[in-house]
């Protein structure tokens, strides 16, 4: 008896070529949904919006909003702007980095120093420290400088709280495996605490991430100055719904090659 | 003792007390001997509860007249309670519009209501509110070296309150008479919000000339703190008959309610003429409604020179070519509007006589 039979047969290849490949059948159809649920929505969007059932004045239409982006950066307007909130971003990054990376190894390093200030910096990271803006402006003036100082008072403290957990919580193993191959202070801190407490530094690094780049955005868009957030903020006092869809989609753009970004260094360090 | 007893045993004194304080209480008074019929009196207006969009609430010609409009009653005359919503001016009330949240808006840059028509917002001025913008002025601090506005102003920052409106137009005219005329760099136009916001970044430095509405900031005139430096009536042509705001509502709203709109302007006239027949006590109900004193001499004594009457018409007077043409330099609009779309766009249907 021909169990299964040349149907059965039809039904099974697939698996066993996705098989052979090494892909996981679960793989391939998240990936597919992955490439199609931008598609899908946006056709649905254009359907309901040219239908008017969605007001063309609050929602472009994808076709729109993507054509007023080629048009925009092919004019060199949006890619400047978008430069030049990257060159906040990159700025702000670099800083927030080094003295946040700093001051959680000090506060692992100093217990007394991080049991101190740790519940302070846990308050201020929940403040809206965005409405400070007046204050900073005066100081800094009304230039990216402002924009940028600000944004990294709350940007810098998780990276600063995440650091010094990491370190605080390596497995003691791992600690007293570096100490009985004799390690030094240095030696165990460079290769066998640091590794360990990535994958939590980049977690902090990430929320560090996402707090500088919608902070800037945002700021950038109250005070009128600067880049996307500026873009943005003008072309919707004018109602260009299909320029601000593309100032929006142009964040979002640059927040996707970030985080991409950011993964990739992760994967590398690991 | 468990707890119910407790509560019960708890609520059985207060219960007596509540009984004690009913038996001692005075007895109701006996109602007097009903009085001969009256004739009835008129049944009271059913009143429309609306909002509206106030910009810079300190100024006279929006918070003042609201207060006067409120206060004397004006408003309840007409069977309308009117919620102020308060925004900085410009575009920004012209989306709060637009959304359906506030039907009418006040003192809205004529550039924004014109570039939302165009796109197909549903919007429709229904009067003229501010012609030629003799209130605002744009000042430096007093020991600035800025002296006057003719090349001094050039490369300088000059502050407007939010793109679309009237302070806006006239700074994007102040930059073109300068390419004009070839005086460079021009000024550069720097958005700052309201009024409190622009007088901070003028003395701190954040930019050159800040601007200001009557009566806001008169004291700091007053004290030498600040001076004038540029007036567009007074120093650009073309401004004495210029509509520079207007009054608007969302047009779905207005098909449905034009007598509210009516009603409204016919309040509003009566609050205008009242602030320039009684200044004094138009002052002081604009000083309640902000909450700082507003009514000194020297404030009321500039009234007429700051704000003359005829500004205020809510009739426009003139033609809309250079409203239009700072409109295109705003990128609101692309090209004029036509007639027809003018007449669509302000009707005129809705100006009291």
């Amino acid at each position: 008896m021909d169990k299964g039979g040349v149907r059965g047969r039809a039904l099974v290849l697939p698996g066993l070529i996705r098989r052979a490949r090494g892909i996981p059948r679960r793989v391939g159809g998240v990936a597919l949904g992955r490439a199609l649920v931008i598609p899908v929505f946006f056709l649905l969007l254009e359907i309901l919006v040219r239908a008017k059932l969605v007001s063309p004045l609050f929602v472009a239409e994808p076709s729109a909003f993507i054509r007023a982006l080629v048009v925009k950066m092919a004019d060199g307007e949006l890619l400047w702007l978008t430069g030049r909130s990257l060159a906040e971003f990159g700025i702000g990054m670099a800083a927030i980095a080094t003295i946040g990376l700093t001051m959680g190894y000090l506060f692992w390093r100093f217990p007394v120093m991080g049991g101190a200030y740790e519940p302070l910096l846990g308050g201020i990271m929940a403040a809206p420290t965005i409405l400070l803006y007046p204050v900073f402006l005066i100081f800094f003036g009304r230039t990216a400088g402002a924009i940028i100082a600000l944004i990294a008072i709350q940007a810098t403290i998780p990276i600063v709280l995440n650091t010094r957990h990491a370190l605080a919580e390596v497995s003691p193993t791992f600690i007293k495996v570096g100490r009985s191959l004799n390690l030094s202070e240095r030696q165990l801190f460079r290769h066998i605490l640091l590794p360990a407490a990535v994958p939590m530094v980049f977690a902090g690094l990430r929320l560090g991430i996402i707090y500088m780049l919608l902070g800037i955005i945002a700021l950038e868009y109250i005070i009128g100055i600067g880049g996307l957030g500026w873009f943005i903020s003008e072309v919707g006092y004018r109602f260009d719904t299909p320029a601000l869809y593309a100032g929006i989609g142009m964040v979002f753009l640059v927040s996707v090659v970030v985080m991409y970004g950011v993964n990739r260094v992760q994967r590398a360090l690991k | 003792m468990n707890q119910r007893r407790v509560v019960i045993l708890a609520l059985v004194p207060l219960f007596a007390l509540s009984f004690l304080v009913a038996a001692c209480a005075p007895p109701a008074p006996t109602p007097p001997a009903a009085a001969p019929a009256a004739p009835a009196a008129p049944a009271p207006k059913a009143i429309t509860k609306i909002k509206l969009v106030v910009p810079q609430k300190d100024a006279m010609a929006t918070g003042g007249f609201y207060a006067i409009a409120t206060n004397k009653g004006y408003l309840k005359d007409e069977g309308l309670e009117v919620e102020p919503v308060y925004t900085r001016g410009g575009a920004e009330q012209v989306q709060v519009v637009v959304s359906g949240e506030v039907p009418i808006a006040l003192q809205t840059g004529i550039a924004s209501v014109m570039g939302a028509f165009v796109k197909g917002a549903p919007v429709t001025i229904i009067s003229s509110a501010d012609i030629g913008s003799p209130s605002v002025i744009w000042y430096v601090k007093a020991d600035s070296p800025i002296k006057g506005w003719k090349k001094e102003l050039a490369g300088k920052k000059v502050g407007y309150s939010r793109p679309g409106s009237g302070s806006h137009m006239a700074v994007l005219d102040l930059i073109d008479y300068y390419k004009t005329q070839g005086w460079t760099p021009p000024p550069v136009a720097v958005s700052t919000g309201g009024m409190p916001d622009t007088l901070a970044a003028t003395l701190t430095g954040q930019i050159d000339v800040g601007w200001t509405g009557y009566p806001v900031n008169m004291d700091q005139f007053e004290k030498r703190v600040i001076r004038d430096v540029f007036r567009p009536m007074r120093d650009l042509a073309g401004w004495d008959n210029l509509v520079v705001r207007v009054n608007f509502a969302n047009s779905n709203w207005l098909d449905k309610n034009r007598e509210v709109a009516r009603a409204f302007l016919r309040a509003w006239k009566r609050a205008t003429d009242f602030s320039y027949e009684n200044p004094r006590e138009a002052f002081l109900f604009l000083s309640g409604f902000v909450g700082t004193p507003m009514e000194s001499d020297f404030v009321i004594s500039k009234y007429e020179e700051y704000q003359p009457r005829a500004s205020q018409s809510l009739a426009p007077r003139g033609s809309y070519d250079l409203a239009m043409k700072q409109a295109i330099m705003g990128k609101f609009i692309e090209r004029p509007l036509t007639k027809a779309e003018m007449d669509k766009l302000f009707p005129l249907a809705y100006i009291p006589k």
